[in-house]
């Protein structure tokens, strides 16, 4: 997951989800439930699953309420951790699975019918935009606001596959880990995804 | 990572993955990051809501009213087993269901003969769409003749469609879990246990084209395979061997359309 853009390694505010992979050391601590090896767990994939469960429900307290759940199933199975590898990908098919279940229920589809994916706009960071004259800025944040919302409203897997590889940079070998389908399938659908939002969004932004 | 250079994109995709990949992050509140970091390292969440529940106490008070109603309504009217409605018929001509002919305008009349079993012979004109409460919706295509499932028995939950002619659609909602479906032509079988699928029977084959999830299809039970989203299998009645294949593009479209106007049809 080392090639995510810019604006997803770190806003420079404390959502550090970046840096050097942990090393075997402090995953072994992990295991243990070491307070400072889970504080670097914590704050070396926090954005991310954040971002990730936001992407996906469209919605703030529901995001965090989801990342809660992440981290609370995290530290019950901290034990079982694979040292010898990434937990990133781990960590990710929690996360979207914990949001496929949500989705699945009444509330979860309510969620992403009515939320605006950007419900706080304000504090959206895209570093990328530091420098832009402020009528560029806020067309930036417009565009993103309805290329974020259209994205929320295509069907549940194609969403999936959009957030994951577009905006977790994962490929989508891995992604046809979490969703169980083979990586042409996800390659397809991902395809199919980017026709679907071409459709969704207005005439100027597709 | 080099898979994540997309190869065959058109210049607009490539432009619209670009805008994607540089949406920006979303920033958490501090307040809530630092109280779950507090929380993860000490291992003490406190009383943790489960998530379904978190969402029902937000929902209680504003929901119970309506689903009461809506609980003892369901109950009264269909003694708790859903049933085949119909939810929308367009265009125009007449549509023969059980052998009696209703103009595809008439709603409330084609309604009226919507029952377990019932064979819909739709024109070139028209199209329509049923649904199974929250176990399935089927959508019949111009020029089809289907035959919806009959009253399933408790004990052995499969229903059974037959496609003589043209094209059915078929989404699988929640309530199907645990339930099998069965779709009959004249050249094969296909089974499935939860997927969006379409089963296109024309002179002397039957293509099913699957867009999410897996269907077993083949012509008999001895000749099942599991085919995945994204592909076909195409059976052909004078003996030629099956093929599986990528779907087809007019095939993928009919049903991601479907797909995408059934999305919110088991909320």
């Amino acid at each position: 997951m080392g090639d995510l853009p810019q604006s997803h390694r770190d806003d420079g505010v404390g959502n550090n989800s970046s840096g050097s992979p942990l090393t075997t050391e402090v995953l072994v601590k992990v295991r243990q439930r070491d307070p400072q090896a889970l504080a670097a767990l914590f704050d070396h994939h926090f954005s991310r699953i954040f971002n990730l469960a936001y992407r996906l429900l469209g919605e703030r307290t529901a995001a965090e309420d989801m990342t809660q759940e992440v981290f609370l199933r995290v530290h019950r199975a901290a034990h079982q951790l694979d040292t010898d590898r990434d937990p990133g990908p781990w960590l990710m098919t929690i996360t979207a699975n914990l949001c496929r279940e949500k989705w699945r229920s009444r509330e979860g589809r309510q969620a992403m019918k009515t939320a605006s994916l950007d419900d706080k706009p304000e504090l959206a960071v895209d570093l990328s935009n530091g420098s832009a004259a402020p009528d560029a800025e806020v067309l930036d944040k417009d565009r993103d606001r309805l290329l974020g919302e259209a994205i929320g409203k295509l069907p549940e897997a194609m969403c999936l596959v959009v957030v994951l590889h577009d905006l977790q940079g994962m490929t989508h070998e891995e992604i046809s880990g979490i969703v169980g389908d083979e990586p042409a399938a996800v390659r397809k659908r991902y395809s199919r995804a980017l026709l679907k939002l071409r459709e969704i969004l207005p005439d100027g932004l597709a | 990572m080099s898979e994540r250079q997309d190869m065959n994109l058109t210049p607009e995709e490539r432009r619209l993955q670009e805008a994607i990949r540089g949406l920006g992050e979303v920033r958490s509140e501090d307040a809530f990051r630092e109280r779950l970091r507090g929380q993860f390292i000490s291992g003490n969440f406190g009383e943790v809501v489960p998530l379904e529940k978190k969402s029902n106490r937000r929902l209680l008070w504003g929901a119970a009213v309506s689903s009461l109603a809506a609980i003892l309504a369901f109950l009264v009217l269909f003694n708790g087993d859903p049933v085949w409605t119909l939810h929308s018929v367009t265009g125009t001509g007449s549509i023969v269901v059980n052998g009696q002919p209703v103009d595809a305008s008439d709603f409330e009349g084609l309604k009226d003969l919507v029952q377990p079993g019932a064979r819909f012979v739709v024109p070139a004109t028209a199209e329509l769409e049923l649904r199974l409460g929250r176990v399935m919706v089927f959508g019949i295509i111009r020029d089809s003749d289907v035959t919806i499932p009959a009253r399933t028995d408790n004990n052995q939950p499969i229903h059974t469609a037959t496609v003589t002619g043209g094209e059915l659609l078929v989404k699988t909602g929640p309530a199907f879990e645990g339930e099998d479906l069965l779709i009959l032509t004249s050249e094969g079988r296909i089974e499935l246990t939860g997927t969006t699928i379409a089963v296109n029977k024309g002179d002397g084959f039957t293509c099913v084209c699957v867009l999410e999830g897996t269907a077993k299809i083949g012509k008999d039970k001895a000749d099942l395979d599991e085919v995945s989203a994204g592909y076909r299998k195409v059976m052909f009645a004078d003996g030629s061997p099956s093929i599986i294949v990528d779907i087809e593009v007019g095939h993928e479209k009919d049903l991601t359309d479907f797909e995408t106007r059934n999305e919110e049809a088991f909320d």
